[in-house]
């Protein structure tokens, strides 16, 4: 175990592996950045990269990028009003008023600082409870393992939809797309039209690459990402990026609360950044005495929530670590990166390959740290980047999507899939239904299908077996409440929009 | 919306009922008193068209009380330029290999989101697509298609 602990250490700090997670945090802050641009568009440009990159430099650059593309995403929303990831909206409410009253250093120094701790803070978590949760999930037999992945697709739809109905029919339709090419217990060939292509199945990083990637570049033509013309971010001036000890002191509460949220928050898959800082922004206000200066530039209403979505980014980690199930898009795409290199994140891997998990973990570490580094060391230039032409940026992508999709299996075939995926992507984004499910179900599917037919197999078809056991019946249990709950939340939200 | 989700109610129960089809005809080869590979497909086929006949039905009620007003939005052509350069570009790199295909997919691309300087798009439309077949083929070792040359 300590020996397993040394060596992930020792692999996290190689120089390759270091240089990786420092190009990763600078990309993901610029991708974070840029409005518009997710982290997700940033990782289909580092993705062939990592296809022939040691797994562990793979992994080093993806987590880097994941923890600067949180960061990032506060940077535009506190200069431009405009949160370059979902989870910076609550930062815009403060940061971007305190920009305007001409600090917008402070409120980029508060920013950066509350990531690093809440980062750090669910770094700690990670580390401490990611082996544990790994040994407890060995003990999960097959109908275990399909009612926790049932419990993830529920899970992931409920939030990720604005109609519960759509985002189930979206899950539905990505695990009908796992269904394509050879059956996991026998070999059968499903749905391959006699395509030798399609045996192997529809690859998730092609899917995703198509999925996110041409939606984007639709979305970038129709000039959506305007930036307000008062607030030019280039032309500010950003003295005194690091907070001054009165502002530190103000930020303790904040910080803490939004680091103990976000990385529990984090672990639950689905529930993300936006949640989870919006809890942090709420509670920060309800427990601080002046609670009259939120929206109008308060330190803490950008601390709080700012380490809340930096911590979100550990928390995601243990889940996906520990039990192979993704809590968001981009831990569904370190999966996917994992696979390519032959390694399921899983209980087993803590067992297998304790030395890769580890350095997993210590990779995460340093992303937190190089993204202080370069967010507090580049950020003029940062800022500057943010100004890259669109006409240079969209083309490029959209090159290196064929390249990736292409790097694949060197296969021509894979680039058509790719296009396919992103006519799907743009016909589901017209008909506003989700994509994430999609995508979720497209890691999930094959686990979900294996364990329910192990699972039936070992009990003769028995269905009971799926409630006998405790571990079944206690996710079986949450998957339903989660799913009531998003009925519940889908018709508050509904009734709300009807009154405003 | 309610129009919208008519239109995705229709589409999905027609898939879902394809995908059933589909289903029908996959062989069930499986020992007694065990799941065979349909088991999962089947699972999927039920949930896909119980959940999209909800939808259709949701979308037919919404329909219904909808007002019949319906506001006239101009199509915008962009998106489709860009979708048709893409099949265009995808169809004739593998024949005229990555770096040509790719300089006049870039060079269009670039006028579509806006760039009109002649110089500017003839230049990084040639620097680019080539740096990234340079580095793709003798850096990463990832060979793409060269063309006839």
């Amino acid at each position: 175990m300590n020996g397993d602990v040394l060596q992930g250490f020792l692999q996290a700090i190689q120089p390759t592996s270091l240089a990786a997670t420092a190009i990763g945090c600078f990309i993901g802050i610029v991708f974070g950045m840029i409005p518009g641009m997710t982290i997700s568009s940033g990782i289909i440009i580092l993705l062939p990269l990592t296809f022939v990159l040691d797994p562990s430099i793979s992994i080093s650059l993806l987590l880097g990028l994941y923890v600067g593309g949180m960061l990032g995403g506060s940077f535009s929303a506190i200069l431009l009003n405009i949160p370059g990831t979902p989870s910076a909206a609550a930062t815009a409410l403060d940061g971007y008023p305190l920009s305007v009253r001409g600090e917008p250093g402070r409120a980029l120094g508060v920013a950066v600082l509350a990531s690093f701790v809440g980062g750090l803070f669910s770094f700690l978590c990670l580390f401490l409870i990611a082996p544990r949760l790994a040994d407890l999930a060995l003990s999960f037999r097959a109908p275990d393992l399909f009612s926790l992945v049932f419990l993830g697709l529920t899970v992931i739809c409920s939030f990720a939809a604005k109609s519960w109905i759509k985002g189930l029919l979206s899950a539905v339709i990505g695990l009908a797309i796992v269904t394509i090419g050879q059956d996991p217990i026998m070999g059968t060939a499903r749905f391959t039209f006699g395509d030798a292509n399609l045996l192997s199945g529809i690859n998730f990083l092609t899917a995703l690459i198509g999925l996110f990637a041409i939606p984007q570049l639709i979305q970038s033509l129709d000039g959506g990402q305007i930036i307000n013309n008062t607030t030019q971010p280039a032309s500010m001036s950003f003295k005194k990026l690091l907070p001054a000890s009165i502002d530190i002191k103000r930020m303790r509460l904040p910080v803490s609360i939004g680091g103990i949220v976000g990385s529990l928050l984090g672990m639950l898959p689905g529930a993300g950044g936006p949640i989870a800082a919006f809890m942090s922004y709420d509670y920060t206000r309800k427990t601080t005495d002046d609670s009259q200066k939120f929206g109008k530039g308060a330190i803490e209403g950008i601390a709080a929530p700012e380490a809340a979505n930096n911590a979100v980014t550990g928390g995601a980690l243990v889940p996906m670590m520990t039990l192979g199930i993704p809590g968001d898009p981009v831990t569904a795409i370190l999966i996917g990166a994992l696979l390519i290199h032959g390694l399921a994140p899983g209980p087993l891997l803590f067992i297998e390959r304790a030395d890769f998990a580890y350095g997993v973990i210590f990779s995460f570490f340093w992303a937190n740290i190089f993204n202080l580094i370069i967010a507090l060391a580049a950020l003029r230039l940062l800022v500057k980047l943010v100004a890259t032409p669109r006409s240079i940026l969209m083309p490029t992508i959209a090159i290196l999507c064929v390249v990736g999709s292409y790097a694949l299996r060197n296969s021509l075939f894979d680039v058509y899939v790719m296009f396919f995926f992103g006519l799907l992507g743009l016909a589901m984004k017209w008909l506003d239904i989700p994509v994430v499910p999609l995508l979720l179900a497209l890691v999930l599917g094959r686990q979900l299908e294996e364990n329910l037919r192990i699972a039936l197999t070992g009990s003769q078809g028995d269905i009971s077996v799926f409630f006998t056991s405790p571990f079944s019946a206690f996710f079986l249990g949450i998957a339903v409440i989660s799913i009531i709950w998003s009925i519940k939340n889908t018709r508050k939200v509904r009734s709300k929009n009807i009154t405003t | 919306m309610a129009q919208r989700n008519l239109i995705a109610g229709v589409i999905l129960t027609a898939l879902g009922i394809f995908y059933g089809l589909l289903t029908v005809g996959l062989p069930n080869l499986s020992l007694p008193g065990t799941p065979g590979p349909t088991l999962f497909p089947w699972l999927i086929t039920t949930g896909w068209v119980v959940l999209s006949s909800a939808l259709l039905l949701f979308g037919m009620l919404g329909v219904r009380n909808q007002s019949k007003e319906t506001e006239k939005r101009s199509v915008p052509k962009k998106p489709f330029i860009v979708l048709i350069a893409f099949l265009a570009y995808l169809a004739v790199l593998p024949f005229i290999g990555f770096i040509l295909s790719s300089t006049f997919f870039f060079a269009g691309l670039m006028w579509l989101y806006g760039e009109r300087h002649k110089v500017k798009i003839t230049l990084t439309s040639i620097i680019l697509p080539s740096m990234i077949f340079y580095i793709f083929s003798t850096g990463l070792g990832i060979f793409l298609p060269n063309g006839p040359w």
